[in-house]
């Protein structure tokens, strides 16, 4: 996929900087971070800005290395070969970007390992063949380290095969201007789901709840743009994603309630 | 106290409050809202905030929140809520600006009135300042709030300490290297109660941190004895070496316990439990190790402050547990029969789903990856793979389970009307006979310590024993000591790490409280156990918690994550529980 609107992404630290020298030298970066930090996003604006086209891949429990590499199909009487995404990027030299890749078979991991170092191939064992990268091809993943919620472990074998970028939640300021820009909201109503995130945060901390994203303030603030009364935005956009315990339910909600 | 004299304290109390009581019909009681005041508190403060009841307005101390007991102040029911959580919003704004007295100061409750008024104004600001909404609730509050009967001359004023609260004294941080030599838990140790009455115990703020060492002992005159100290407040940290060194270390015993306030056993354990909130501020000193001649293994701590380990900190002494208890084994089966049947059914179920296994030579079903591939190699004439079906195997030998049973004194508790421990040992007997039939590995572990240095780590049935031999033993564990977690994670993870199956599953059974009387509580005790379910994830070692008590859920996310437990107060839940658990499982 080629990128043709320049995404809106706000710049947090020296992220830019880090992503055009690993490009520059064609080594693998993991970032690093909770969902809804920006992840994603921060690809989509440096494969514009680069002028790279961009293939994801999100991965899952089920995900193997035959979903990625390829796999034969049956067409009629023959069998077919079909490249996976991941050979497909691999061949054409876009961005790939693996989005939780501890989240996958233990064989994606032991498939991609020969594409993190200087090798820069796949091997496709059911075709017997050897495929080498594309100069422009580059290789990001993302994974999620917060132990909470059970995510799986990264490898340090793994890790450190990477450049690795760590993102967190913005400062207040920079969340404020990031819900400013992405939903058009007002000053002060930013400054109100900002402030409410940031507390909500504090329970995750403690493991009451999910984590409080951006992505989940974008939301409300694209809601209470839109017309709907902020404390109903607030409700269905922030609490109620978050758990499912009904006290923590009704605490959340009169909680934000009393701040917005 | 006698109880007739409590009972007579109590009413007494109650008549003596006559004014307050007025509006009672609207009253709201604390306990109707203290978990919703305690999510408040923790989300605007970001520390784990607890809240009790006070004798009267209240105030904070560390991470204690002091509110009144119930509050009738306003006719209508709506606007005493509305008093308990401008309250709040106003203590995480005094603690935030850290507005208290000095450690160590002594002020008077009139004084620390007066301060807590006379503060009020900076904290108000601050305080509208960042919560808006909370000003109109304010105003609200103040202009409704009654005025009192005036004494004859003065004017008529409105009570505002129920506003402002009043100082407290903060709390000192824990200092290390205070040691006790020569504790033994002899008091500690449970005899089976059956409790007639439970008393809760009196309100008392701001609990006094009662550092015990010999040193204390010997500085303070000996005129009292402990048996007679009622509540903290009471205590003027004055006892008696009375008959000799044995009935002091009990007493020693008994007042640490009272510190740490689980629950404290008045003398005469027939009858009546004595019921007290917990409080984390109290410290207590370290005690020396009692056993460090018998056979013991050394793990390290985390200590989070220093982000490091303690190398070596903590002492492990596996046991095996010789005592055995047949009858219970026979009346757990007997009690649960139906479900136990209903448990089998669920698990035959779960158990089927997982058990598929592809790439076989034979089965029930074609893997269509397999067979698409064997056309394929057919095609390019080389020799093919056959193993493409999909079969459900006999026998899951995949799995391993460890389970960790809290043994220690807390789990002598009730929660829902059933005995933690009960609970703990009836669920191990039920998943010990499914398990049993469906022939999957497991192991059954109890633990509790006395300070770092004596954890007793006991098997009560290894992995390689026999489920017959060992299940007669369950009955026979009973509780005594504290809930150092951590150590007894790591331990269960060595052993775990030595088992061949795949998937290696450690899950805790406990109230999810953990605490040691050597600071292993709060966010020390918290982290420590987080850092040694770190390791075990790191070995690739999963965890589940059950909890059986439902105040749990603001306990055992912080350290199991978010889907890692399940509350259980009785084994009839057990049977939701499992397919949460065997979902997790399926997952890994
Ligand atoms: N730095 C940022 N600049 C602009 N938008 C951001 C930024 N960080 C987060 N967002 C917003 O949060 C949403 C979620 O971000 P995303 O990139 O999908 O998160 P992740 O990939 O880390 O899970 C985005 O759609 C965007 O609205
Ligand atoms: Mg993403």
């Amino acid at each position: 996929m080629t990128i043709k609107k320049e995404p809106f992404y706000k710049t947090v630290g020296k992220e830019k900087e880090v992503f055009e020298h690993a490009y520059e030298n064609r080594l693998p970066l993991l970032l690093k971070g909770p969902t809804g930090t920006g992840k994603s996003r921060f690809v989509e604006y440096m494969s514009y800005k680069l002028n790279k086209p961009l293939t994801t891949i999100a991965c899952h429990e089920e995900t193997s290395a035959t979903d990625l590499l390829g796999r034969f199909i049956i067409k009629g009487a023959e069998t077919v070969w079909i490249d996976g995404p991941l050979t497909k990027a691999l061949k054409s030299g876009e961005i790939l970007y693996m989005d939780e890749i501890a989240e996958a078979r233990p064989d994606v991991i032991v498939a991609i390992h020969p594409l993190t170092d200087h090798r820069r191939e796949i091997y496709l064992d059911k075709i017997g063949e050897t495929v080498k990268a594309h100069p422009d091809f580059m290789f990001i993943s993302s994974f999620n380290p917060g132990y909470q919620k059970g995510f799986k472990e990264l490898k340090p074998s793994t890790r450190q095969r990477f450049i690795s970028l760590s993102f967190d939640y913005p400062e207040p300021k920079l969340e404020e201007e990031i819900l400013i820009g992405e939903a058009g909201i007002n000053a002060g109503v930013a400054a109100k789901l900002v402030k409410i995130g940031n507390k909500i945060r504090n329970l995750t901390e403690l493991g009451l709840t999910e984590t409080v994203s951006t992505r989940l303030l974008v939301g409300a603030a694209k809601l209470i743009h839109s017309g709907l009364p902020k404390r109903l935005a607030v409700e269905v956009a922030v609490v109620e994603p978050l758990t499912d315990d009904p006290d923590i339910l009704e605490a959340l909600k009169d909680l934000s309630g009393l701040m917005i | 106290m006698e109880f007739d004299q409590l009972i007579f304290q109590k009413l007494f109390k109650l008549f003596s409050k006559k004014v307050e009581n007025a509006n009672q019909a609207f009253g709201v009681p604390l306990i109707t809202i203290t978990s919703k005041l305690t999510i408040f508190a923790r989300a605007l403060s970001g520390a784990p905030i607890n809240i009790f009841a006070s004798e009267r307005e209240g105030g904070w101390q560390g991470n204690v929140f002091y509110l009144p007991k119930t509050v009738s102040l306003y006719n209508v029911a709506e606007l005493n809520i509305q008093f308990y959580i401008f309250r709040l919003f106003y203590l995480c704004t005094q603690k935030s600006l850290n507005m208290n007295w000095p450690i160590g100061s002594g002020n008077s409750i009139e004084e620390s009135q007066k301060e807590a008024i006379k503060q009020s104004e900076k904290i108000l600001q601050k305080l509208f300042a960042e919560y808006p909404l909370i000003e109109p609730i304010y105003l609200e509050l103040k202009n409704k709030l009654p005025f009192q009967s005036a004494k004859k001359g003065e004017k008529q004023s409105q009570d505002l300490t129920w506003l402002y609260g009043r100082w407290m004294k903060n709390v000192p941080s824990r200092e290390k290297n205070n040691q006790i030599k020569n504790i033994n838990t002899e008091a500690a140790k449970n005899q089976s109660i059956n409790p007639k009455t439970v008393i809760e115990a009196q309100k008392a703020d701001e609990v006094e941190i009662l550092h015990v060492d010999k040193k204390a002992q010997e500085d303070y005159m000996l005129t009292n004895n402990f048996e007679k100290i009622d509540t903290v407040d009471e205590f003027d940290g004055v006892w008696r070496d009375f008959d000799g060194d044995d009935s002091l270390e009990e007493d020693l015993e008994a007042l640490q316990e009272y510190n740490l306030k689980h629950m404290v056993r008045v003398d005469d354990p027939v009858h009546s439990v004595y019921q007290a909130d917990y409080v984390n501020n109290a410290s207590i000193a370290e005690s020396v190790a009692i056993e460090n001649n018998k056979f013991h293994l050394l793990y390290p701590e985390w200590d989070y402050k220093k982000r490091q380990y303690e190398y070596d900190y903590c002492k492990v002494f596996p046991k095996k547990l010789s005592g055995m208890d047949n009858e219970y084994f026979v009346k757990t089966m007997e009690q649960n029969r139906s479900l136990l049947v209903r448990l089998k059914k669920t698990f035959a179920q779960l158990n089927n789903k997982w058990e598929q296994s592809r790439r076989q030579i034979s089965g029930d079903a074609i893997d269509i990856d397999a067979a698409t591939d064997l056309f394929t190699d057919i095609k390019a004439h080389r020799t093919p793979d056959e193993r493409i079906y999909t079969k459900k195997r006999k026998q899951a030998k995949e799995l391993g389970l460890l389970f960790l049973l809290d043994l220690s004194l807390s789990s002598d508790a009730y929660a829902n009307g059933n005995r933690i421990i009960d609970v703990e040992k009836q669920i191990s007997i039920l998943f010990g006979e499914v398990l049993n039939e469906y022939g999957i590995d497991f192991q059954i572990d109890g633990f509790y310590s006395k300070t770092r240095n004596n954890t007793a780590y006991i098997t009560l049935k290894a992995f390689n024993e026999p489920w017959l031999k060992a299940r007669t033993r369950i009955g026979a564990a009973e509780a005594t000591g504290y809930t150092r977690i951590g150590p007894a994670i790591r331990h269960a993870t060595s052993i775990l790490e030595k088992n061949p199956n795949r998937k290696r599953w450690l899950i805790l059974l406990s109230d999810g409280k953990p605490n040691d009387y050597d600071k292993y509580e709060g966010k020390h005790g918290v982290e420590d156990i987080k850092q040694s379910l770190r390791e075990m994830r790191v070995k690739g070692i999963n965890n589940f918690a059950f909890a059986i008590e439902e105040q749990a859920k603001f306990y055992l996310p912080q350290m199991f994550g978010e889907n890692h437990y399940n509350i259980l107060t009785s084994p009839v839940e057990l049977l939701n529980s499992l397919t949460k658990l065997y979902d997790r499982i399926e997952h890994s």
